[in-house]
């Protein structure tokens, strides 16, 4: 029953992570690489998400970190690769103070403590104008070229899918099952629900400081608004929630929904642009309610 | 479970097939050259600027229409007038998603030319998009000087740098001698800060001291505190430097708490800030790009453009700075007299052209020549106080509302 | 100092209105409705809108307006929480997210269709009134008052009737009110018209002190969402007093520190106090 699913999904990974290098260039690189960047952050955000039902409105934090560190990084002189590795162990030890503040939230509180810090961080990079570039961000030439930018966010994608299929086969995806149904009783039969939560939360945390780095690296600019982005958190948890199928398809298909229908909506509908996005957004979680009771009656 | 894989197996139909539809559409639209003029642009439309800029896809097919109606554009490289099209998106006031749109309108619809989103922060994201891919771009509200420092070629902005915003106002205030102290309250953004810089080097030079400055975020609800500091320090003129929802909620507070300066310098007074504010908008001075009576260029063709579009200019004062870009694409391409890229570029950056604003020409970096004019709500209607030759009405101080 | 207070105050009072209503649908359904702030937008619109016949006090219209947004709170329900009743909570609450966030945005482009691009502002000039010194603006003044009696009515219904008792007894435990014989659908319903009608109140105080964009719906609602969470969920009183002591946070940090440092202060405080309840919860 999942073979079939995961397999799917890897295939459908495959051509898009294909599509995203063959079409590095023009707006169809631009369109593939926003799309491997959705599914990234849809993929990671899916792993706490999913396993353990934690609702995150600040995904974009470690989006934001990981963007900002490398940018700064870049423009203190760093070229692309040390200024990486430095973004990724910097951004990496933030979402780890981060996710140790909040690991420890029932499902409601969490939702909001990870706006909150959003915002937090939205308004400090906005305050610190001579290290972040203040609310006009930073822009930084590119550091490598949009092929090996496209190769990169590709790899990345197929990493963090990989990383999300580990994880729900390993025994930390089954402890998070157990502690998902009955935190209590999780605890009762000794599976360490912080560790698991801290770990679980660290794993969609990383790619998510990568896709930033990466992201910038193509795009060349980041403003504090753009970087810690509530909308990019919410197109994350769409992405994760919005196809109600399990495992890794799931944010697969949810990303390339989310990014398709935004596509053709602003490109190809004059006006009402949101009420037709609004409208889908409705249907598709009207759907989720319906498809739960017919098969609730099988 | 039958079920459910049969719901799973249609959703990944679905979804891939939305995804084929959209990635079969990204074809590139015919080259045919020289058969009509294509200017791409982005509007606000949604998001945070869209109550400033949301209906100006209108202005742009008002515009349009009228001079297709004329016959067009001259272009000797054609030689023949082509016909103008606008290609607009909306960028939802998002400054990502306005550069992803910029690629498009360069790489899929094969725009000319491109005119700047609304705002700073946006035109700092889209304009690296017109850059690597050599094409002119032309800036509208867009006069953070940020934006024109990073030595892009291919920018070029209708109206002055952001320092330079409201310097016939400090004239003014330096020629009429009643002034001495200032106060500054500013909103935490890009075009306010830079217009906030460059007036409080023009107050000094005008001979004015500054007793107080408050910067303070953009969605600020309660302004008691900075109201209560500013009212200690009894400023001749207190000068806001903030875009219009900011602005009304200010301006409220400080007329209920009896705040009364001889002056308040509102940089965007418009028509929304006047009725938001009421009464309490009488006598506030502010920076208008244009009014009626002016007599530049052409403005029985602007009049006529307002018409068509339904655009109340007390409501959008920033349709005249869209009206001034309009017609210096137009005159740059009709002097050009091709559509090729680099003959554009050269065209734009040696251009010296009258519009409805006055003379438009660019310095070394693109940032224009385009000021605004200091009016004043008087009698609730809204006239230009300086340069005396321009004058509408004499500037009135202390101000009536006070 | 005290003129600051006061001004906190009438923030705190728009705050805490906006937070009451949205306290009740997030406590007794788990739906974080993300169109809460909207229907504030509408009923902002539809008042400056009835400015147009009859120059109606803001107080006057929201008495008129109570039944029609008691029916839209029910429509609302039949979008955004009753087709995920059957759904976990987690799920449930994630489905009515994205319902609710569907409908937001829709609302957001039938209100520009509508009304216009501009902001909604129906500001009166009130005369501002002096009392031992401090200026106490009159608009502010009786909207705040207003905005605790309308708290004091629904902690009253809460409390004291029989459909506020069921709502109170869903919010602490589903199951168990449902064995005393509580209908939890209709109960349900009932509180959702009564977030409707408790969030029009809030768009027509807040239109009257503060412009409002048609697009601003959603930002009203994570602004109350957060009070929501500081407060407590399914009662009244704590997001009442989140709301007000949120209010003189805020105008506070623009006295003391510098107004740019208002939501880092704001939030960190908000976040620490989330981390910390926890904390104490679990001890």
């Amino acid at each position: 029953m999942t073979s079939w699913k995961t397999s799917l999904a890897f295939m459908i990974l495959t051509a898009l992570a294909l599509s995203a290098t063959a079409f590095s260039k023009g707006y169809a690189g631009i369109f593939t690489f926003s799309l491997v960047i959705n599914g990234i952050m849809a993929t990671s955000y899916d792993i706490p998400g999913r396993s353990l039902d934690f609702v995150s409105l600040g995904h974009a934090v470690f989006f934001g970190l990981g963007a900002y560190i490398f940018g700064i990084a870049v423009s203190k002189g760093f070229s692309f690769f040390p200024a990486f590795a430095l973004s990724m162990l910097l951004s990496s030890a933030a979402a780890g103070v981060v996710i140790l503040l909040t690991a420890g939230l029932s499902h409601g509180y969490y939702s909001l403590a990870t706006l909150g810090i959003l915002i937090i961080f939205q308004r400090l990079f906005e305050t610190m104008e001579g290290i972040s570039g203040g609310s006009a961000g930073i822009y930084i030439p590119e550091p490598i070229s949009n092929f090996q930018c496209a190769l990169l966010a590709a790899f990345l994608l197929l990493a963090t899918a990989v990383g999300h299929a580990v994880f729900s086969c390993s025994r930390w995806g089954f402890f998070s099952m157990e502690t998902k149904a009955d935190e209590q009783a999780a605890e009762v039969i000794g599976i360490p629900t912080r560790k698991l939560k801290v770990l679980c939360l660290m794993t969609g945390a990383v790619p998510a400081c990568m896709a930033g780095i990466l992201y910038l690296a193509r795009t060349s600019h980041v403003s504090p608004v753009s970087g810690f982005s509530l909308t990019l958190s919410i197109t994350a948890l769409l992405g994760s929630r919005i196809v109600p199928i399990k495992g890794v398809l799931g944010p697969v298909l949810g990303s390339l929904v989310i990014t398709a229908a935004e596509e053709i909506i602003w490109t190809k509908f004059e006006g009402f642009n949101l009420a037709w996005f609004g409208l889908i957004l409705l249907g598709a979680a009207l759907y989720q309610g319906l498809n739960f009771r017919e098969l609730k009656k099988e | 479970m039958k079920g459910y894989k049969n719901s799973a197996l249609f959703l990944s139909i679905l979804a891939m097939s939305m995804f084929g539809i959209v990635f079969a559409s990204i074809k590139t639209a015919s080259a045919a050259p020289l058969e009509e003029i294509r200017i791409g642009a982005t509007i606000s439309m949604s998001g945070k600027f869209s109550t400033e800029v949301g209906p100006f896809k209108q202005l742009m097919d008002a515009y349009a229409s009228a001079i297709n109606h004329r016959g067009g554009i001259y272009v000797k490289a054609a030689d023949k007038r082509l016909p103008i099209r606008f290609i607009v998106y909306d960028d939802k006031s998002d400054g990502p998603t306005a550069r992803k749109f910029y690629e498009r309108l360069v790489s899929v619809d094969k725009a000319d030319v491109l005119l700047g989103p609304y705002s700073s922060p946006l035109t700092f994201a889209a304009s690296v998009a017109a850059e690597e891919n050599r094409l002119p771009f032309i800036a509208v509200c867009a006069n953070s000087p940020k934006i024109y420092n990073r030595g892009f070629k291919w920018i070029v902005c209708v109206i002055d740098a952001a320092p330079r915003y409201t310097h016939r106002y400090w004239e003014m205030v330096k020629a009429e001698g009643w002034a001495k102290t200032v106060a500054f309250v500013v909103e935490d953004t890009l075009h306010p800060q830079g217009v906030y810089r460059g007036a409080k080097k023009l107050a000094q030079d005008a001979g004015l001291k500054e007793v107080a400055l408050k910067v303070l975020p953009p969605d600020t609800h309660d302004f008691t505190a900075a109201i209560v500091q500013i009212q200690e320090k009894s400023p001749d003129i207190v000068f806001v430097s903030a875009n219009v929802p900011f602005s009304i909620a200010f301006m409220r507070q400080a007329r209920e708490l009896g705040l009364h300066p001889k002056e308040f310098h509102i940089i965007h007074h418009g028509g929304v800030f006047k009725r938001g504010v009421g009464t309490g908008a009488e006598g506030v001075i502010g920076q208008s790009y244009w009014t009626r009576g002016m007599d530049f260029g052409n403005p029985d063709l602007f009049a006529e453009v307002l018409d068509r579009s339904g655009i109340n200019l007390d409501d959008f004062p920033w349709a005249p700075a869209y009206m001034m870009a309009f017609e210096t694409v137009t005159q740059a391409i009709e002097r050009a007299g091709s559509l090729d890229r680099e003959k554009v570029m050269t065209t734009l950056k040696h251009l010296n052209v009258m519009t409805v604003g006055g003379v438009v020409s660019f310095s070394e970096n693109g940032v224009g020549t385009i000021n605004t004019y200091p009016s004043q709500i008087i009698d609730g209607q809204y006239h230009i106080v300086w340069p005396p030759e321009i004058a509408t009405a004499r500037h009135r101080y202390p101000a009536l509302g006070n | 100092m005290i003129q600051v207070l006061i001004s906190g105050l009438f923030l705190g009072g728009v705050y805490a209105l906006l937070a009451v209503g949205l306290s009740l649908a997030f406590g007794i359904m788990g739906v974080l409705n993300l169109a809460h702030g909207s229907l504030a937008v509408l009923a902002a619109i539809l008042y400056k809108k009835s400015l147009v016949f009859y120059s109606f006090s803001p107080w006057t219209f929201c008495i008129l307006a109570t039944p029609l947004f008691l029916g839209i709170g029910f429509l609302l329900h039949f979008f955004i929480a009753a087709p995920f009743r059957n759904l976990s909570p987690p799920s449930a609450t994630v489905a009515s997210l994205i319902a609710s966030l569907g409908v937001a945005l829709i609302l957001e482009d039938l209100f520009v269709w509508w009304q216009g691009w501009e902001p909604i502002s129906t500001y009166i000039d009130f005369p501002t009134i002096q009392l031992l010194g401090l200026k106490i603006p009159g608009m502010r003044a009786a909207l705040l008052g207003m905005a605790a009696v309308t708290i004091s009515v629904c902690i009253f219904f809460m409390k004291k009737t029989d459909p506020g008792r069921s709502m109170r007894a869903l919010a602490q435990d589903k199951e168990t009110a449902s064995l005393y014989g509580i209908n939890p659908g209709i109960t349900a319903l009932s509180a959702m018209g009564l977030a409707a009608i408790l969030a029009g109140v809030a768009g027509v105080f807040y239109s009257a002190l503060y412009p409002l964009s048609p697009r601003e719906g959603i930002d009203l609602t994570l602004k109350a969402l957060f009070i929501v969470v500081a407060g407590g969920m399914g009662n009244l009183r704590g997001p009442a007093v989140a709301g007000c002591a949120l209010g003189f946070i805020e105008s506070f940090t623009g006295l003391l520190f510098t107004y740019t440092s208002t939501d880092i202060v704001v939030y960190s405080l908000l976040v620490s106090y989330l981390v910390l309840k926890r904390g104490r919860r679990r001890q």
